[in-house]
């Protein structure tokens, strides 16, 4: 188990982001959001559509910008992004379709003006690790939707950051894929040891993944409650049909199902601001 | 064999058919000719036009009239190129002003830039600088076009992933920007180079003093009929070369 009692690396303190949709209204996506997280740690982020869980992602990694609050990482304010220190992996892979594999993984690497040698043998160490080091000179079109995403996960390790943030990332890929790479990612965290924060509207990958799982109301997004799962990692398949798991499950579906049917109800009335993803 | 060897047949009988097809058009127009239902003034004889070619490539006129029509082709082509990519790029990198030159650009392509040729002689004068202009203007909407919708259709998300792998601004416009929108530009830089053949040739034949252009419309005012067939066919292999370059050298590119 990593040192989760250490200091916090990432503290977002009364976050907000307000913004104006197209026909001229302010829209409260995020409200006063207060985050830590701490090294090694996994958290995941969940809550209704439209809550701001995506954003407060981008906001953490330097992405977009907040309107009022703070992000401090190991100290420093975050005015940007820092792909030394933090690394995305976004929902909808965005691999470079002009380059191959190990091109795609090793293009961070690039930009960072390290040499041909040294970025390809990281990019194949972690091509390697996700398990994908036979595709290397295929294109991403070439690639099913989990593999590219893999693909993706690997581009954001051989950057090395010490913090991964991790927008929905299995988000459209079917039931039983998720769940493979679910497990699959548990097993590369584990060896990495990277700090996590991860958005997901599943209740199972969040229970099964996290040490703490942030519920988020319906917007505007705030924190509702953190929950704690007790369950020492790396997390084992049969985890995910204990008792424990079932009803840590139960009590995220919840805790969360007021608030996603406040937000249904908000959006069938009209009131639910320009329905872009949060 | 496998699919290879069926993807090879399969082209061999397309290929088999387009050559059929070719045949049948030389075949009608023999036999027309033999019978003698068509005037030779209006359609020679096959043989009499292939006739003409020995005569045509001794004639230094000719020569002379191919150099033209291909000095003006480079010219509108460059001119086209340049300033379509130019202004493809300043429009297209500032979004407000690719909102409002997009439906122009698209507007200009359904206009019938031939009518503007008569002010391109006024301003040129009947020589070669008038050609160049106007397949220059013909050729230039389609690749500005494309390069604004190209550049400024470019999807946000690559961007992003770019800011957060670390990309400076110069290694996002050149790894990023340009590789994503290169094969739209592409496209519209071989459809302007098409059309500035056909703006060169359009501006010979409406009115000037040389190139393939003008020899078509002088040897058909002079019924000089197996001559005007000759051009015509020099003029349809100079476009197939063309095209060829441009299509190779696309090809070049997109796999560098």
């Amino acid at each position: 188990m990593a040192e989760t009692t250490s200091a916090a690396t990432l503290t977002a303190t009364d976050v907000t982001m307000a913004y104006q949709t197209q026909r001229g209204h302010t829209v409260l996506a995020l409200d006063r959001v207060s985050l830590d997280v701490r090294r090694g740690e996994f958290v995941s982020l969940i809550g209704p559509s439209g809550c701001g869980k995506s954003t407060l992602l981008y906001i953490l990694g330097g992405l977009r910008r907040q309107s009022s609050g703070e992000i401090v990482l190991d100290g420093q304010r975050v005015t940007g992004p820092t792909p030394r220190k933090v690394g995305f992996v976004f929902q909808d892979y965005t691999l470079f379709p002009w380059r191959t594999i190990i091109s795609n993984v090793e293009v961070g690497l690039e930009f960072r003006g390290i040499g041909k040698r040294e970025r390809r043998e990281r990019a194949e160490h972690n091509l390697d690790l996700v398990g994908l080091g036979a595709f290397a000179n295929a294109y991403p079109s070439e690639l099913s939707g989990g593999m590219q995403q893999r693909v993706a996960i690997a581009r954001a390790l051989s950057m090395d950051p010490e913090i991964l943030l991790m927008d929905e990332p299995f988000g459209a890929l079917d039931e039983q894929t998720r769940t493979v790479l679910g497990e699959e990612l548990a097993r590369i965290l584990e060896k990495t040891g990277k700090t996590i924060v991860f958005v997901t509207h599943s209740l199972s990958e969040a229970v099964f993944l996290s040490d703490r799982v942030v519920v988020m109301s319906a917007r505007p997004g705030r924190i509702k409650e953190i929950l704690t799962v007790d369950e020492p990692r790396p997390r084992q398949p049969d985890f995910s049909t204990s008792r424990s798991f079932t009803d840590l499950r139960n009590g995220l579906f919840e805790l969360l199902h007021e608030e996603v049917r406040a937000a249904t109800l908000a959006e069938m009335s009209g009131a639910g601001g320009d329905g872009r993803r949060g | 064999m496998g699919t290879a060897g069926v993807a090879r047949r399969e082209r061999l009988t397309v290929v088999a058919i387009q050559l059929g097809l070719a045949a049948v058009v030389v075949a009608i127009w023999v036999y027309q000719t033999r019978v003698g239902r068509v005037s030779p003034i209006l359609l020679p004889r096959p043989e009499r036009v292939l006739q003409e070619f020995p005569e045509l490539l001794r004639d230094p006129v000719f020569w002379n009239s191919l150099r033209v029509t291909a000095l003006e082709l480079v010219g509108a082509f460059a001119l086209a190129a340049i300033s379509g990519l130019l202004v493809g790029v300043v429009v297209g990198r500032w979004a407000p002003a690719a909102r409002v030159a997009t439906p122009l650009l698209a507007w200009a392509q359904t206009v019938p830039i031939i009518l503007f040729y008569p002010i391109c002689i006024l301003l040129f004068g009947i020589g070669p600088m008038s050609k160049v202009a106007f397949g220059g203007f013909y050729g230039f909407f389609p690749i500005a076009a494309n390069t604004v919708l190209a550049l400024s259709t470019v999807p946000a998300r690559y961007l992003s992933a770019a800011a957060a792998l670390g990309a400076s601004r110069r290694q996002t416009v050149t790894r990023v920007l340009i590789p994503a929108a290169r094969p739209l530009i592409l496209s519209g830089v071989r459809l302007g180079a098409a059309l500035c053949l056909i703006g060169v040739l359009a501006g010979e034949l409406l009115g000037s003093t040389d190139g393939l252009g003008y020899r078509i419309a002088s040897s058909s005012g002079s019924f000089r009929t197996p001559e005007l067939y000759a051009y015509i066919t020099v003029a349809l292999v100079l476009v197939a070369i063309f095209n060829l370059a441009i299509t190779r050298a696309d090809d070049r590119n997109a796999q560098a």
